[in-house]
């Protein structure tokens, strides 16, 4: 029986992983008008709760953070196996492996993995921006091995445990998920080249390719139809402290928002990553636009 | 053997269960064991999951590393610990979801809501995980109401719903909001800090209810406090949606029955959502948008 019926959306947050979504649906959709934004419904992300106990089939309010942890991957497997056609989640957990060596996201149920990265330098802005904190906690935040979603104790939380890693960590897990069907897309090549960039994710995905469809759902998830949308009504993924959740999205935001000691420590921390992804030029100094002969893709597109 | 009373059922139980009241000399209804589960047959069984095969009257269920649980016919449960699980731990799912799953085997209604007494009967107050419930029963408490259950609501097919057991489980954030004092409260489990919350006998209400009203709670991201009456078809959807571990109904063959038992509670009863806003809490206002509701039920 061929459970490989999932592709994980996957990236750090703040990278672009609900524009990714929104064009899905709207590609799916396939109408004259955008997807409303409380619609864009791709899968769970996977870290719901709700999701994975339906997966397991017992209470997982009283579990640990590890012992649910340790389930997640048989509830994939059970969840995977009532599939009847191919599912996209969500999700912003590093690639990572659970307590008995087993991979979070089994391999028998992946289909594939759509990785969405950013400059870590504009992730640090809008992450603060997100959490409404400063931009060095944002930064401290990228930096801590340790970090991670949903893993207070005092409250329920509707989610898991997301481990994030380092930003550097995150992406460097992904990378290294040498098991599964991969396709990195960076952010940037989606914002200066998006009939490119999303006709690469739609192929990968299994989506319909047209020009037409691929261009037709670009239009409706251009961010200002996110944004004017968002003024109309609220969003639902957007965090109670954060302003908005469509801000800026711009690509070098962090040349205004970032001073150069910020600047500095993330290049400190995250230059190799930074290097092979494409986001310092030869100098090593970061560049607005991530030059497109970065070594990544010049092994190959997919993984 | 230990005698212990809960959701209008005697239970004999080898497994001390501290939280329930005592069930004195009454004969059991349920008889709970510690012992070997007979795996004989189970693998066959017309449901059968990783953690739970499910058939006619029987349920299997195991939660890793806890316990595996045998629940026969509405009146047996065994219990088989794994070696190293904690007691209470094995507590929690005993009295979670193989309770559940027994209690359905009886043909009551088991819903995921809380059952608070107002003049002439109780409310339900329904909901997913982590919408709040507890922490509203815990205030409804505090403004004078008698509790009947917490976690689960069971009614029988007489439509009266059953007491559970004294206790409220409080995260400790809730207690914070609250201003309940945590110190001398044991914990639900390590290391999550959620918090026994008991009742005495003043304030739990130990006689079983008519429903007055069914409330579904909602956290509303626009911020909103409302109050929405459901009609017709739209009052299903909402009791199966909160209905507990609805997942082993299939196996246990008992879907029909349960539609025909919730048409039958919502026919006589009015369901109502009730929107909250995410954030700001204001637990106050909810108690009084909920006592202003009641008030309005009549008798």
């Amino acid at each position: 029986m061929d459970q490989a019926n999932i592709y994980w959306l996957a990236s750090y947050p703040k990278s672009g992983n609900t524009w990714t979504r929104a064009f899905i649906a709207n590609l799916r959709e396939d109408s004259d008008c955008p997807v409303p934004l409380n619609e864009i419904k791709t899968g769970a992300i996977a870290s719901s709760k709700a999701w994975i106990e339906r997966g397991l089939g017992f209470d997982v309010s009283e579990l640990t953070i590890e012992e649910l942890e340790s389930l997640r991957p048989a509830a994939y497997l059970q969840l995977a196996n009532k599939m009847t056609r191919i599912n996209f989640h969500k999700t912003h957990d590093a690639y990572s492996f659970v307590s008995n060596g087993v991979p979070l996201f089994p391999t028998d149920v992946t289909r594939g993995a759509l990785y969405i990265v950013r400059n870590p330098l504009d992730v640090a802005v809008s992450f603060s921006h997100h959490m409404g904190t400063s931009v060095d906690k944002a930064i401290r935040v990228m930096e801590d091995p340790e970090a991670g979603l949903a893993k207070g104790v005092k409250s329920y939380h509707e989610q898991a445990r997301m481990r994030l890693m380092t930003w550097s960590g995150h992406v460097d897990s992904w990378l290294s998920a040498i098991s599964i069907k991969r396709h990195i897309s960076r952010y940037e090549d989606m914002r200066s080249n998006p009939l490119v960039a999303f006709t690469k994710i739609a192929n990968f995905l299994e989506l319909p390719s047209t020009e037409e469809k691929i261009a037709r759902a670009i239009a409706h998830c251009d961010l200002r139809t996110l944004q004017a949308m968002e003024r109309k009504g609220l969003f639902y993924e957007k965090p109670f402290k954060a302003e908005r959740f469509f801000r800026k999205g711009q690509v070098g935001d962090w040349q205004t928002a970032l001073s150069t000691k910020q600047v500095d420590r993330i290049i400190g921390k995250h230059g190799q990553m930074m290097e092979v992804l494409g986001y310092l030029n030869k100098a090593g100094s970061p560049d607005v636009l991530p030059l497109p002969q970065s070594p990544l893709w010049q092994a190959g597109e997919s993984l | 053997m230990y005698s212990y009373t809960a959701f209008g059922l005697v239970f004999h139980s080898e497994l001390e269960l501290p939280s329930l009241p005592s069930g004195g000399d009454a004969a059991a209804d349920v008889t709970i064991t510690l012992g070997e589960i007979n795996k004989q047959g189970l693998d066959e069984l017309p449901v059968v999951k990783p953690f739970y095969h499910v058939g006619d009257d029987i349920l299997w269920l195991h939660i890793p590393e806890v316990a595996k649980f045998l629940v026969e016919g509405g009146r047996a449960i065994t219990v088989q610990p794994e070696p190293q699980a904690e007691l209470s731990t094995v507590r929690l799912f005993l009295l979670g979801s193989a309770l559940g799953a027994l209690l359905h085997q009886r043909n009551n209604l088991v819903l995921h809501s809380n059952a608070v007494c107002v003049e002439g009967g109780c409310i339900l107050v329904m909901g997913a995980s982590g919408q709040g419930k507890s922490t509203l029963a815990a205030a409804l408490h505090l403004a004078g109401h008698q509790v009947l259950t917490d976690d689960i609501s069971v009614v029988t097919p007489d439509l009266l719903v059953q007491p559970g057991y004294p206790q409220i489980k409080l995260w400790e954030d809730s207690a914070d909001r609250l201003k309940i004092n945590t110190a001398q409260l044991s914990l639900v489990r390590e290391p999550l800090k959620k918090y026994i919350y008991p009742l005495n006998a003043d304030q739990f209400c130990n006689q079983p209810q008519p429903v007055k009203a069914m409330y579904i709670l909602h956290t509303s991201p626009e911020g909103k406090f409302d109050v929405e009456l459901l009609r017709g078809m739209n009052k299903l959807n909402p009791l199966r949606f909160n209905t507990y571990r609805s997942n082993y109904l299939e196996g246990l063959g008992l879907q029909a029955k349960q539609l025909s038992l919730l048409a039958k509670l919502a026919g006589n009863t009015p369901i109502k959502r009730l929107y909250r806003p995410e954030a700001g809490f204001e637990i106050e206002r909810l108690v009084q948008l909920i006592k202003d509701d009641v008030a309005t039920l009549g008798a």
